[in-house]
């Protein structure tokens, strides 16, 4: 007997027991569970008969338990009007929300902003991580990635060999369909005498149409893109070029100046959300035609992408073992060794693309993270914003839930009606947001030009489920603590009117809030600034070249042969010296940002392989790109087809280990199997915009591979320098179009991640200062209306209006100051974490805290200084009347 | 017809029933059973069994009295019905119907 009294059942689990066991049954179960306690203790000991007692609590919370136990309850149920009782919440909330205008305004507005951005944010998502996956085999398609060892590293390509199609179908057993395709991403077409220009041009093989789902409007399917010189068009390229859809089929034009096309088919367009937005799909076969060097080229890849389509039952494995007999096979034996084929599922290509390539863009999962955690950050400051208004005003209720517990309600009912007011705000600011997030969208839309985002709620269910649960969690998350609080008032205290009890607890809370929400707001604006901080440090580093101002004029005669392309060169060099406005021009392969990649050495040999950029350029390169040249000469300006001499930077002078640039006039290495001799050293710069490893660079003059020209130009009068470029331009080259580009755009577009990110970051900083100051106005206002009495009071007493502000105000300012103090290192991590991978980063400054400090308190102080004027200068005489 | 369909572990719990006789709840069946089969079974396990026949009226159920070793808690006695008993003479007939109808094998 005394051991009972020494070990009693784990209470905590008695009670849990008690917590959810039914009344009727607890007496039954309880009574045999320390029964059988008592017996397991005798036999096997205490912390057995506990383990044992713990595990029965827990398995009896189960369905049958409740079931037999609603069957028990055999006393009658009391039954309750519903109807009339919700039709009395429905009113009693409604006529509160019109009593209280202020309140509902604060509150919609906040969470309609709040809900706003979580739809917004959720459709992005759900379009960014859509791509591709309309392909009725999707999940069995892959890409073929490249995956390189080179001295400087590996080196990840999305793009692959263009004859590896091939290889792969008559070498890889167990695949269902392979394809190869080469992406033109900007082109021309010539049609009679007009010119015209689209995007997206895809060479693809017959297969393609296995392996992608491809809706076919009209032609042979069959046999579409099997013959050279065919082209499949889309029916949008149809209309827009070949005079509808009845025409082009049949329909000739000419592509680059280069191959002309026989149309063969119609296909509808392919949706926004894939990597091939088609416009065109030429036969593979043109390819030979169209680029020769691609035929049988295993050292070097282009645009050229190979898909491959599973059997059912196939394993990666068996897959990768043929690939290595195809790398020894058909590549040569150095490269083949650093060289490995990887295959990533399709649907992957867009959001966990990591470092490979491809066609159109990439949104990676980590950014759409960073685009929820902003979203439901501004959401999370809007419900704060509903607790705290709600509580605040929770005394003005107080007697009404008194008067409503004396005549009979329970505390479950009184919480059903302050969460059917907060479903009500919520709903009020779900359609409200639905608005906001359909004008976003299409702003959105408009901003990146296209239709991409759709928002047919209607006839979408996951955005249906989607919006029904923020309608729920919020109404939950908002509503909950409010309702709580309030149905717990005891009747006889609140029928008693003594407001000033129970005001210092729900303050304290209220304050806890109020940090919350600026701890948020601020951290948003910090990482937003540091962001901006970031971008215009890469913007405003001296890059060691000008981007302004500069005209880029690509597609320059690809097709020519070299002498044309000099004679060519020279006519336009002439009609271009007679524009006004012209500082300078260059014939050249590409921008010092651009160049392909290549691998030399020097005096080490062969085996000291380093890996750089060349480019090729006349000797206005310099000038025009404002370079430096420290030692040595440049080109001379009636260089020939060809110079052997080369300049190149500082950084190649030192990788090839030669102390000086006046040392390295005259030394020799070897670039792609050429002997290369230094004639001058330029200044080193920036080869990539948003690295701070510079590459080894070489500049050489060979004509032949000049693509286009670049023209730096005054900017004054710049619409007529143009409008005069574009007249040399015809003037020369009639069948091509002029498509000039600036170079600052071309960088701009490089820091694209950041640009993203800084876009959603400041939007996010300016909805969470807007809802947290909102919330702020409404907790003052209230505290005013409350302290009316006081004010006057103090006023008579000879409180000077300053004097009351103070008291207002100080308050707000405090929890500001406090919140920034908790923000701050929040930020500074969070800053940091965000531009983890950036090289350069830039450690944020005491300046942009200081910033950030003084902007919140201004904006705060604004909002409550406003209301809290108003409440200080009201007369006392007006005040003190109201009894 | 369903609902009376007997499982296993039911017709198991309902057989312990009917030994036990007037002393059968949570506890002493769960015992029983141990005792019987050698099969540890969760008292939670043996109350839904219990619920279950209840429902389906083969066994019926009063509060019974406390004694000290329950922390002076009431109990509920379950009693077999005759609708209980009919339902085990029914289980047992078909399973001798079915042992019947195996083919006897000639020894070899």
């Amino acid at each position: 007997m005394t051991s009972k009294h020494k070990h009693q059942p784990p209470h905590w689990a008695n009670r849990f027991l008690r917590w959810y066991c039914p009344n009727v049954l607890l007496e039954e179960i309880e009574g045999d569970l320390i029964e059988s306690f008592y017996r397991q203790l005798k036999e096997k000991g205490i912390s057995a008969a506990k383990i044992h007692y713990i595990l029965e609590v827990i398995r009896f919370c189960n369905p049958v338990t409740f079931r037999k136990a609603k069957k028990l309850n055999f006393y009658p149920h009391f039954t309750i009007n519903t109807t009339a009782m919700l039709q009395s919440f429905f009113i009693s909330s409604i006529r509160n929300l019109k009593k209280n205008k202020t309140y509902t305004v604060i509150n919609v507005s906040g969470l309609s902003l709040g809900i706003a951005s979580c739809i917004v944010i959720f459709v992005i998502a759900r379009y960014e991580t859509s791509f591709d996956d309309y392909h009725s085999k999707a999940d069995r398609i892959y890409r073929v990635n490249l995956n390189q060892k080179h001295p400087d590293g590996r080196h990840f390509n999305g793009f692959n060999f263009s004859p590896l199609a091939a290889a792969i179908r008559e070498e890889v057993t167990g695949l269902e369909a392979v394809t190869g395709v080469h992406c033109l991403w900007r082109y021309q077409i010539n049609k009679e005498n007009d010119v015209y220009e689209d995007k997206y041009a895809f060479f693809a093989d017959q297969e393609y149409f296995d392996v992608f789902d491809v809706k076919w409007i009209a032609g042979n399917q069959a046999q579409a893109l099997t013959a050279p010189n065919t082209v499949v068009v889309t029916d949008v390229f149809a209309k827009k070029f070949l005079g509808g859809m009845d025409k082009a089929l049949g329909n000739t034009f000419l592509l680059e100046n280069k191959v002309t096309l026989t149309v063969t088919g119609i296909v509808a367009a392919p949706p926004t959300n894939t990597d091939h937005p088609y416009s065109i799909l030429i036969s593979f076969p043109t390819l030979a035609d169209f680029l020769p060097e691609s035929i049988d080229n295993w050292k070097t890849v282009t645009a050229g992408a190979t898909y491959v389509v599973f059997n059912e039952d196939t394993q990666p494995d068996r897959i990768y073992a043929q690939f290595d007999k195809i790398i020894a096979k058909y590549l040569e034996k150095d490269f083949a060794r650093d060289t490995q084929f990887f295959l990533m599922a399709l649907n992957d290509n867009h959001d966990r693309n990591g470092e490979y390539n491809n066609f159109t863009y990439d949104f990676p999962v980590p950014l759409m993270i960073i685009l929820a955690i902003v979203a439901s950050m501004i959401a999370l400051i809007a419900c704060i914003n509903f607790v705290n208004l709600a509580t605040a005003q929770s005394l003005n209720r107080a007697k009404e839930v008194g008067i409503r517990k004396t005549l009979g309600s329970n505390r479950f009912q009184l919480i059903l009606q302050h969460m059917s007011e907060a479903f009500l705000i919520t709903l009020m600011a779900v359609i409200t947001g639905l608005a906001l997030a359909k004008v976003g969208m299409l702003k959105l839309n408009a901003h990146f030009d296209g239709d991409f985002l759709q928002f047919n709620f209607l006839q979408e269910p996951s955005i249906l489920l989607f919006i029904a649960g923020i309608l729920l969690f919020i109404t939950l998350l908002a509503g909950f603590y409010p309702a709580f609080i309030l149905s717990g008032y005891r009747p006889v205290w609140a029928l008693k009117s003594q407001k000033n009890s129970g005001r210092s607890k729900g303050l304290s809370l209220r304050r806890g809030l109020v940090l919350m929400q600026f701890i948020g707001a601020q951290i948003l604006i910090l990482v937003t600034i540091i962001m901006i901080n970031q971008i215009n440090h890469f913007k405003e580093r001296p890059m060691g070249f000008d981007s302004e101002a500069i005209v880029l004029l690509p597609y320059l005669m690809a097709n020519e042969k070299a002498e044309n392309k000099d004679l060519q060169n020279t006519k336009f060099g002439h009609e271009l010296q007679r524009v006004s406005g012209i500082l300078s021009y260059t014939f050249a392969y590409d921008t010092p940002i651009g160049g392909d990649r290549v691998e030399f050495y020097g005096q080490g040999g062969e085996d000291n392989k380093h890996r750089g950029t060349i480019n090729y350029g006349d000797a206005s390169y310099l000038q025009t790109f404002n370079m430096e040249l420290m030692a040595g000469r440049n080109f001379s300006p009636d260089e020939l087809q060809i110079s052997p001499e080369v300049l190149v930077n500082q950084t190649l002078v030192k990788t090839l280990g030669i102390e000086s640039p006046e040392a390295a006039i005259g030394a020799i290495y070897m670039v792609n199997g050429h002997e290369l001799r230094i004639r001058g050293v330029i200044k080193d710069f920036y080869t990539q915009p948003m690295r701070s490893k510079i590459d080894p660079f070489t500049l050489q003059y060979k004509s032949e591979k000049f693509a286009g020209a670049a023209i730096r130009i005054a900017t004054d009068h710049v619409p007529e320098t143009l409008a005069g470029i574009e007249k040399a331009w015809k003037s020369v080259f009639p069948d091509y179009l002029c498509k000039y580009t600036f170079m600052d755009e071309l960088l701009n577009r490089r820091y694209g991640f950041l640009n993203t990110m800084f876009t959603f970051l400041s939007m996010g900083a300016l909805l969470g200062i807007f809802i947290g100051c909102l919330g702020l106005y409404g907790l003052v206002s209230f505290m005013a209306i409350q302290r009316t009495k006081e004010i006057g009071i103090r006023k008579v007493l000879g409180a000077s209006v300053s004097g009351i502000l103070k008291i207002f105000t100080r308050e707000s300012l405090v929890l500001i100051l406090i919140s920034f103090v908790i923000a701050a290192p929040m930020a500074h991590l969070a800053g940091i974490a965000l531009l983890m991978e950036l090289p350069e980063r830039v450690t944020p400054g005491v300046g942009i805290f200081v910033l950030t400090l003084a902007a919140t308190l201004c904006i705060a102080g604004v909002t409550v200084g406003y209301r809290s004027f108003r409440a200080a200068s009201q007369s006392p005489v007006d005040s003190l009347r109201s009894e | 017809m369903k609902g009376t369909y007997l499982g296993e572990f039911e017709e198991l719990v309902l057989l312990i029933t009917g030994i036990l006789y007037d002393n059968a709840y949570g506890v002493t069946v769960a015992k029983a059973i141990g005792n019987q089969t050698g099969r540890s079974v969760s008292l939670s396990a043996v109350h839904t069994a219990l619920y279950r026949l209840e429902e389906k009226g083969f066994v019926k159920s009063m509060l019974g009295g406390a004694t000290q070793a329950r922390g002076g808690r009431r109990k509920r006695i379950y009693v077999i019905t005759t609708a209980g008993k009919l339902a085990l003479d029914e289980v047992r007939l078909m399973r001798n119907r079915l042992w019947g109808m195996i083919p006897q094998k000639p020894a070899t």
